[in-house]
This record gives C-alpha cells, sequence and structure tokens, in this order.
C-alpha cells in the first residue's frame, strides 16, 4: 500500500484490471501478384514420368534441285536432332504444427489462420524460379534501373517476330517501376494509339495483374519480377513456349495429423516441378526500371 | 670355380677301336647347374630383402583416415558431374548415378538461409549503390549489403548457380554464385 499527496489509482496500479482486445482481423502480409505460372508452357506436365522428361527436336529439311540433263541418283537427307531435357527434381514443403494447448486457448483457428499462406508460400517459390529465368534470354533491350523507352519494345517485339515466334500468347511481364516507366509513353496511354494498346485501362490492375495489351501484348505487373528499384527490374517479354514448367505434384496439403508424442497437430503442403528456357530466342530480357 | 675334389676320373672310351676324345660332359654341366642355383639364391635374397624394405617403407607411409564418405565422393566425383551434365539419352536410357547424389544434381555454393555478403566487384553491388544514391532519398552505402539465400534457382547459360537472395531494406534479386561471399553458413 502506498500512500501521499500523487498516490492515485492510475492506469499503472490498475493495470490488470484493464481490458484489452484481441481484433478478429490482422494486418496480413500483401501477397503479390504471381503470374508467372499462368505464362509459360505447362503442355509437358501430362507426360511427366520419373523425373527427365526428353524433349526431342525437329529441324527442317532442305529441298535439293534434281538436274534434267542428268541421270544422276538423287541425295537423301538425314539430321541429327538434339533433346532438352526438363529436370524434374525441386521439391519443395512447408509444415506446421500446432500444439495442441495452442488450439484449443487460441481465440482463433491456428491450422486455418495459416493456411492460406501455405498455398503462397509454394506458390511463391514457382513464381520466383520462373521470374529467375528471364534474365538468360540472349536477346536483351534496355538498361538496368532506367525506365524503358518505345524503342526498346519494338526492338523486343521484333526480336520474337526474327524466331518466327506464334503471335499468339506472347506477354509482356514488368515491375511496378517498368509500368510507371510505360504510363510515360504516350503511346501506352494516349487512346490516340489504341490500336496498339488496345482498350481498357491502364493504370487499375485487372485480374491477375493484367493491366492491358501494348503491341497486342497483354501486360502483367508483378512486384515479384525479379530485380529491385534500386538496381533495376528483368521485364521481360515471351512467347509461351520460350519456358516450360511441369508440375508433377501440385500444391498438395495432406490430412492434419496428430501427433501423441509431442502433442501437435501437423499439416503439411508439397510440391514437386520443374522448369527450362526451351526456346532461348522467344524471349527478351527487358532491362529497365 | 676350383674343381671338386671328388670328382670322379674321367673313363677312356673306345669307338670302333679308336679312343674317343675326352670330353668332361659332367664336370662342365654340374659346373654350370651350380653357377645357376647359386645364381637363383642370390636373386631370391635379394628379391626377400626389396620385399621387406617395402615392407618397411609402406609401414611408415600408411595413408591417413578418411572417412568414408570422402572416399565415395572422389570416386564418385566425375560419375556425378556426368550424370548432371547429361541425364541419359533416348537411345540408351541409361544413367549414371552417384551413390552421394543420386539425382545427379550439382552441388551447391549456399544453402537456403546462408548469410552472404555482395561481392564488392560485382556488377549488382555498383548498380544498388548507384540506385541507392539517386533515389528521390538518397542512401550512401559503402560496403556491400548483407543478403540471405531464400533459394536456388536456375544454372544459367553461362554455368553459373543462380540464387534468389533478399537484401533487407533493398529488395529481392538473382544473384550468381560468384557475386555472393559467404558470411554465415545456416548449416
Amino acid at each position: 500500500m502506498a500512500t501521499g499527496g500523487t498516490e492515485f489509482i492510475d492506469s499503472t496500479t490498475a493495470d490488470v484490471l484493464i481490458r484489452e482486445a484481441w481484433s478478429r482481423l490482422a494486418i496480413v502480409a500483401r501477397e503479390q501478384a504471381l503470374v508467372q505460372a499462368n505464362l509459360v508452357d505447362r503442355r509437358f506436365e501430362s507426360e511427366i514420368v520419373g523425373d527427365v522428361i526428353h524433349v526431342p527436336s525437329r529441324t527442317h529439311l532442305s529441298a535439293q534441285t534434281k538436274t534434267k540433263a542428268s541421270n544422276a541418283a538423287i541425295v537423301y537427307e538425314t539430321q541429327t536432332e538434339t533433346l532438352t531435357n526438363i529436370t524434374v527434381a525441386t521439391w519443395e514443403y512447408v509444415a506446421i504444427a500446432v500444439e495442441s494447448i495452442v488450439k484449443i486457448q487460441a481465440d482463433r483457428d491456428m491450422l486455418k489462420w495459416y493456411a492460406g499462406e501455405m498455398g503462397y508460400a509454394l506458390a511463391l517459390a514457382v513464381d520466383d524460379v520462373l521470374a529467375g529465368l528471364v534474365d538468360d534470354f540472349t536477346n536483351t533491350v534496355g538498361t538496368l534501373a532506367a525506365e524503358n523507352t518505345d524503342n526498346d519494345f519494338i526492338r523486343a517485339r521484333q526480336y520474337l517476330n526474327d524466331a518466327n515466334a506464334p503471335q499468339d500468347t506472347r506477354y509482356i511481364s514488368i515491375s511496378p517501376a517498368g509500368e510507371s516507366g510505360l504510363l510515360k509513353l504516350d503511346r501506352y496511354v494516349n487512346n490516340d494509339y489504341s490500336a496498339i494498346h488496345g482498350d481498357g485501362a491502364r493504370e487499375t490492375a485487372l485480374e491477375k495483374a493484367y493491366v492491358t495489351s501494348f503491341y497486342r501484348m497483354p501486360v502483367y505487373v508483378s512486384t515479384n519480377v525479379e530485380g529491385t528499384n534500386a538496381a533495376g527490374h528483368d521485364n521481360g517479354m515471351w512467347q509461351k513456349e520460350a519456358i516450360a514448367l511441369v508440375m508433377q505434384e501440385k500444391p498438395n496439403m495432406y490430412p492434419v495429423t496428430w501427433d501423441p508424442d509431442y502433442l501437435v497437430w501437423k499439416v503439411v503442403m508439397e510440391q514437386i516441378y520443374g522448369s527450362r528456357e526451351m526456346r532461348d530466342d522467344h524471349g527478351v530480357w527487358i532491362q529497365g526500371a | 670355380m676350383p674343381r671338386s675334389t671328388k670328382e670322379r676320373r674321367p673313363v677312356t672310351k673306345t669307338v670302333d677301336g679308336n679312343v674317343a676324345p675326352r670330353v668332361d660332359v659332367n664336370v662342365t654341366s654340374r659346373v654350370a647347374a651350380l653357377e645357376s642355383s647359386m645364381t637363383k639364391v642370390l636373386e631370391g635374397i635379394n628379391m626377400l630383402a626389396a620385399n621387406f624394405k617395402e615392407m618397411r617403407d609402406h609401414q611408415n607411409t600408411l595413408p591417413m583416415a578418411q572417412k568414408p564418405e570422402r572416399i565415395l565422393e572422389a570416386a564418385n566425383l566425375a560419375v556425378g558431374r556426368a550424370a548432371a551434365a547429361n541425364r541419359g539419352t533416348i537411345q540408351t536410357r541409361a544413367r549414371a548415378s552417384n551413390a552421394l547424389n543420386p539425382r545427379g544434381a550439382l552441388t551447391r555454393t549456399f544453402a537456403i538461409n546462408d548469410v552472404v555478403r555482395l561481392a564488392e566487384t560485382s556488377d549488382l553491388y555498383a548498380r544498388i549503390k548507384t540506385g541507392l544514391a539517386a533515389q528521390e532519398h538518397p542512401v550512401i552505402i559503402d560496403e556491400p549489403p548483407l543478403g540471405v539465400v531464400l533459394r536456388p534457382l536456375q544454372i544459367t547459360h553461362a554455368g553459373s548457380q543462380k540464387y534468389r537472395v533478399h537484401f533487407d531494406g533493398i529488395g529481392e534479386d538473382g544473384c550468381l554464385e560468384e557475386e555472393l561471399e559467404l558470411v554465415k553458413s545456416a548449416v
């Protein structure tokens, strides 16, 4: 007991009697728009058996000329084809274990609380790997940490055209800083150029970070494009067949299991996949902001 | 070589009533056999001496004890590399396997959660330094930033292993193994 002229019953002495509230809401870490997995070639997934897929090449044959005046025998042509191998050896998982006392006493279901995060963690890992392939394209335009110009996109498009890449399923993937540079391009924002950029808002992210098209290619904006604002980002333009992704085991969550040795509830989610650059000339590394 | 005192005297033989020429065949052959046997004995002694010397030297140069993993690793290193480079052909469907590394994966320099530092000479460090200084609110750094390895990425066309690395306050970027220096191993 304390007495005195200023010994009031204040918030310190009555601390144990003051209620506290735990919000039902939470500051959930913002998720990045993960776009890459939908922009690459997934056709090989149905073929995977074991841990590698051998994809043979097929090269063109050459027409020969038969001389009318000569009765020489014709010649036959053979091509030595090569293999591009997709190794499926990346095995990743996310696991959590909640002690039973926490499960009973916590004011919310911890397993359910983190279930979404587990799926996001695995999806992010795949997106990281695919985003990392862009800076390995041989053809490059632009300068790292500098906003891209219209010429960069035109030249990149020409690279794809020079390689006879199919016109459909071409994509542009850029960072938010890269998009800021795009928004300064008259051809990107001015509706006089709607034949180039198509209709649609150019500042509002739509489903799956799709913003709008540019030079008839959909533009996806994601913070998970490899790089930083300080050092620049590895933006890219590619045709779908440039990169292959094989998800042998899509993110798979196993039933919650009870471990009596530790008195915990365990949840594990795993995935198995592989990726590979398949056609180097079907992609362009757009070095930019 | 002196003759033996017990040597038999040669017997005079006749052929068709004539005295045959005296030839000491027995003596010559016995002497030759004796020489041969003595030579063999000497060779045997020399061989035994050499063996003994070898055994003695061998004891002085016993190999250092090695972990079984090291021995296996040395034996399988070349095989493992070959397996990583060529995971089999469609013709043979045969693959080399490595007991320590059955999937033939290349041994990576860095592991997840390793603390690394950007190499001072790396292009990425130069760009980060310039980029931070050019920001609206400039940040000046005097030494390469530390980062944490998030995950290995692909092996580039140039043959370098690439990693996704988180640099606190800067962001995540892809770094080649030669751009990184290990500060603290996570293992």
